[in-house]
């Protein structure tokens, strides 16, 4: 079970029972051309090659027609649902924060709009969670994250304004604290240069408890200084806190570009560029494709002869395989979409410069 | 998804180049070009992406929080040992 089914198992379990909703019926299923496509590419994954084949000519004998009905059919409707449950999350106020992280995303929404991302993510989560689970988790998980640590931090920020208002901290105080005229990446190199926030903490606090100790003869006046001193500290604090509220949108872009350059490296979750080159560079031999396609031809029982075998439908059937395999276990992300298309493309580009007869 | 022979053979020429923003740009910039099922696996890898880089920027702020709010909750203990040090002290002297 996954960390997002977990999730919804802890959810449920929360909330009060209701009525399950009814199911898709085989018949529904096999009625919607986009459904019984993605039902075949499930069995496929499944091992169940026969009963794919079956579904694609629209010849399912009776007892096929039963074994559809079945756990398979559950299955592979607990999956749809899942890829559902993601496509809401995705909707169009979580987009518009992602546009504003990904300037590839925002070009988009320029050209399609955001209907046109979200109509996209409709026909592409279904065959994301069938083909490639892995990636399909992680982004599950990604979400579930983002969703938690926005939780608890609307839930923190009552703690922040308490100290603000301890202060009297104005909005037009942490601005101008900062400084905030400019991009957020200037702003993020003033917070950069303001000698960090929290690597000085340990610091400060630990001078401020020896100055203590050293006060133990000292007059009021001293331990006044020190109570200043430590208000000052606190301020500080509280000021930085301040910019991580929602709604101070360029203050926190620049906290959130201060960090990533300073406090920790970005997770390489995803294929990078240079991975990518390199999987590019170690693609197959033409020899090899030949002899990994004549192989698949005959464990498949195809007639390349059989003037009734598509073979441009096939050499794409093979090249999707092909690339498949290729991807199993390999980092999701934009340079791994892109290097499956070229990996699938450059295998059926070889295939097409083959003889197309035994 | 397949890359069309055109598409992908100047792409690759980018790519052999090693010239990565040049890659990322031709792709978004002809991304009408290619088939649609295409279109679809790269939006859903940027979005991908996206929500990876913001699950992680959503680390770094539950972090950057919980050590600032941990910082403040440290120097006001300070801050009442100093009042209890002051008022020793007072006493100690009077």
């Amino acid at each position: 079970m996954s960390v997002f089914e977990k999730y919804v198992e802890k959810q449920k379990a929360a909330a009060p029972a209701t009525p399950e909703e009814p199911s898709r019926s085989l018949k529904d299923i096999l009625a919607d051309k986009a459904d019984s496509q993605v039902f075949g590419k499930y069995l496929e994954e499944e091992g169940e090659e026969d009963l794919a084949a079956s579904l694609a000519t629209g010849e399912l004998s009776a007892d096929q027609l039963e074994e559809l009905a079945g756990p398979k059919r559950l299955e592979f409707l607990k999956l749809m649902e899942r890829s559902e449950r993601i496509l809401e999350t995705l909707d169009a106020d979580m987009l518009k924060e992602l546009v504003s992280i990904s300037p590839d995303l925002a070009k988009i929404v320029n050209i399609a709009g955001p209907e046109g991302i979200q109509s996209a993510l409709r026909r592409y989560l279904p065959e994301l969670v069938i083909l490639y689970r892995d990636r399909f988790e992680d982004l599950e998980e990604n979400i579930l994250n983002i969703q938690e640590k926005q939780k608890e931090a609307a839930e923190s920020d009552k703690a922040i304004l308490d100290i603000c208002k301890e202060y009297n901290i104005t909005e037009a105080q942490y601005v101008e604290l900062l400084e905030g005229k400019g991009d957020a990446a200037e702003i993020a190199q003033k917070l950069r240069s303001s000698k960090g926030f929290w690597e000085r903490r340990g610091l400060s606090v630990a001078t401020l408890e020896k100055k203590l100790k050293d006060q133990v003869a000292a007059d009021k006046l001293a331990f006044q200084d020190l109570k200043n001193e430590i208000d000052f500290e606190r301020k500080r604090i509280a000021l930085s806190l301040r910019t991580s509220f929602r709604g101070t949108d360029q203050l926190r872009e620049a906290m959130i570009l201060n960090l990533r350059g300073e406090a920790l490296p970005k997770q390489e979750v995803l294929m990078s560029f240079s991975e990518m080159k390199k999987e590019n560079d170690a693609k197959p031999t033409e020899d090899q494709v030949k002899k990994d396609w004549e192989k698949w031809v005959a464990d498949n029982s195809i007639d390349l002869d059989d003037p009734d075998t598509d073979l441009v439908a096939k050499r794409a059937e093979f090249a999707e395989q092909y690339a498949n395999r290729r991807a199993a276990g390999k980092k999701g992300g934009f340079w791994s979409t892109i290097f499956q298309g070229i990996f699938q493309g450059t295998i059926v580009s070889m295939l097409e410069s083959m003889p197309a007869t035994t | 998804m397949i890359i069309p022979a055109q598409l992908r053979d100047e792409l690759l020429a980018l790519i052999e180049k090693g010239d990565e923003a040049a890659a990322r740009a031709f792709v978004i910039d002809h991304l009408k070009e290619f088939p649609q099922e295409s279109q679809d696996a790269i939006i859903m890898s940027l979005v991908e992406e996206a929500v990876a880089q913001k699950s992680a920027d959503e680390d770094l702020v539950h972090e950057y929080r919980a050590e600032g709010m941990a910082a403040a909750d440290q120097l006001n203990k300070l801050k009442h040992d100093v009042d209890v040090a002051a008022q020793a002290a007072e006493i100690k002297g009077q």
